[in-house]
């Protein structure tokens, strides 16, 4: 045998050195001999109700999340673990249904008014499903322009995994519980291929959790659990999601559960129902602003006191209520533009520290207004010459009482689907917004 | 490694799985570029492996089979990439890339402008320490091609070498 050069082959080994740190996993190669999880088609049954088999339960109903739309049409209850791991070939995967494109495809869409995710519709694959109570939940995932990925969960929104290079363990991790309903679920990612995802439990049980992990480009494993009625609320309630590395724990999230705000509904004198905070006095509400929409829809501000501290207060505001301290946390200028409806009224709405005493608003053409906030509450209309593109809303300014500038708030005039307009524009993937 | 002249037991295939796990997986990273690629492929050759082994025949090494079957899935994977999902995979070809002109990336390229079987017989011979034997086998090529074709593939990176030192 005539060996290399020394330089050639030290430079050789400089190019994929010999790496000792990774363990083996005959278990997996075994799995992926086996023709029951050989598969990384969806529509194979005996693969995926190998790790999620979920008997049924009795429960329907509603759940939400942040910005995920968490409907469960379906029962559930706890999966079977017969394999914690099922490993998915993403490029020899099924492409994603069109459905799926059109999923992630309006994300991008609508994400770009804000920060891009660079979602790649057309790269979708259909990766795997679950059974949940008779229905297929199928689990779609697409790459990024980044380097990352989004997920789609049938029936459960779309979720785009965290940043790998500030992740510890999990890209996204999502907790949608309401006990009253029977429903809970713990829903997420991880970019550690060693990490073993385990739910804990207030009595300091563990539980591990299926993970179907999909390979380069995604390079992340996902799960979607559904913690046990018996252990949905109490003493033994899930209270953290814990990634682990051979026993070590890598990273661990607290579960912390929705605040459940108790409501109550009311009639105002228009005829309206409106649902409050049980904390709120209604009888004692003061209605600070109401006026016509160009739709001809009623807006209104209500303040009231809280039942449970006299430094809180409770609102309604538009089609919102709340309680909150009495002076606001926070920047000092918290404030959006929204529409009532596609050919409404463009409105300024929300609350500012109790230091500002009026606002200087500044538009793209130069022209400027001022608004007077109502304890500390602003609801108002932006004028129509307003609502299109060169004349629109940039920035606005918070002034004290002695007309310092106390805080400022900026607005993209190119965001778009925030003023009404007379015709929408299609913007692919089957949205149609106002530009 | 016992030399075998019957279909190897799963037992067999494990024990050289466990015994040659990294030289496996850095034969296939060098082919693929990617090392969670990398790593599907050597457990996909594996599976195959598991469910085909009453195929072998006995005519070459155990080992040489599965260096063959190893070094098979792993162009099948970089093909599939590059085929079917060049657009997507820009963290794969971002970290192919050199960012720098070091000497390491520099042979990173040469290697990679090396025809196939060169490519590959040098992958065998400094990334996975086999003998000429078994990368004849691994390729399926005589015993004296593999010789010629590690000459050719030296003289070539030789003579880039040299061209950059000087």
């Amino acid at each position: 045998v005539t060996d290399f050069d020394p330089r050639i082959s030290s430079l050789l080994n400089l190019d994929v050195p010999l790496r000792t740190d990774e363990r083996p996993d005959w278990a997996d190669v075994l799995a992926r001999a086996t023709p029951a999880t050989a598969s990384s088609q969806g529509t194979n049954r005996r693969a995926h109700a190998s790790w999620a088999r979920w008997p049924r339960a009795a429960v329907g109903g509603r759940a939400r999340v942040g910005a995920l739309a968490f409907v469960l049409l379906a029962a559930i209850a706890t999966p079977a673990l017969a394999f914690h791991r099922q490993i998915v070939d993403f490029i020899s995967a099924p492409k994603a249904s069109t459905v799926v494109v059109k999923e992630f495809g309006a994300l991008e869409v609508l994400s770009e008014q804000g920060t891009p995710l660079g979602a790649l519709p057309h790269s979708a694959r259909r990766v795997t499903s679950v059974e949940l109570n008779g229905r297929d939940v199928v689990l779609s995932v697409t790459p990024t322009k980044g380097g990352g990925y989004c997920a789609y969960w049938s029936g459960f929104g779309v979720d785009c995994g965290a940043s790998r290079t500030n992740a510890k363990a999990f890209g996204s991790f999502h907790y949608a519980a309401d006990p009253g309903a029977g429903v809970t679920l713990v829903q997420g990612s991880t970019i550690r291929r060693a990490a073993e995802v385990q739910v804990e439990y207030a009595d300091s049980k563990r539980v591990t959790v299926p993970i179907v992990w999909v390979t380069a480009p995604i390079r992340a494993g996902f799960f979607l659990f559904a913690v046990p009625e018996d252990r949905q609320m109490g003493a033994r309630r899930p209270v953290a999601v814990v990634a682990t590395d051979d026993g070590d724990v890598i990273e661990r999230l607290p579960i912390v559960a929705p605040r459940q705000t108790a409501t109550v509904n009311h009639t105002d004198r228009w005829g309206r129902v409106i649902e409050t905070p049980s904390e709120a006095v209604w009888p004692q509400r003061r209605l600070l602003v109401s006026f016509n929409a160009a739709d001809n829809s009623l807006v209104s501000l209500y303040l009231m006191p809280s039942r449970q501290s006299s430094s809180r207060r409770c609102w309604v505001i538009l089609s919102s209520s709340d309680c909150g301290p009495a002076d606001v946390q926070g920047p000092p200028v918290q404030l959006a533009v929204t529409s009532t409806s596609r050919t409404g009224s463009a409105i300024l709405s929300g609350q500012v520290r109790n230091v500002v005493s009026y606002l200087g608003l500044n538009f793209e053409d130069g022209r400027q207004m001022k608004v007077t906030p109502k304890q500390a509450f602003v609801l108002a209309p932006i004028p129509r010459s307003h609502w299109t593109r060169g004349h629109r809303l940039t920035e606005i300014t918070g002034y004290s009482a002695a007309g310092e500038v106390v805080g400022r708030q900026a607005f993209d005039p190119r965001r778009r689907n925030t003023y009404p307009c007379t015709t929408l524009h299609d913007y692919g993937y089957g949205v149609r917004m106002c530009p | 490694v016992k030399q075998l002249r019957h279909s190897p037991s799963p037992e067999d295939l494990a024990a050289l799985y466990e015994e040659r796990y990294h030289r496996f997986l850095r034969v296939a990273e060098g082919i693929v570029r990617n090392r969670e690629v990398a790593r599907d492929a050597v457990q996909e050759a594996f599976a195959g492996l598991l469910r085909d082994r009453a195929q072998f025949r006995g005519e070459g090494s155990v080992e040489g089979w599965v260096w063959r079957a190893v070094v098979n899935a792993a162009i099948t994977s970089r093909r599939s990439a590059e085929g079917s999902f060049a657009e997507a995979d820009e963290s794969t070809v971002a970290s192919a890339s050199p960012t720098d002109h070091d000497e390491g990336s520099e042979m990173r390229l040469r290697v990679a402008a090396l025809p196939e079987r060169q490519r590959l017989a040098v992958f065998l011979r400094y990334y996975a320490d086999l003998g000429y034997r078994e990368i004849a086998e691994a390729l399926e090529i005589q015993t004296g091609t593999v010789s010629a074709t590690l000459n050719q593939a030296h003289a070539a990176l030789r003579k880039q070498l040299e061209e950059v030192t000087l």
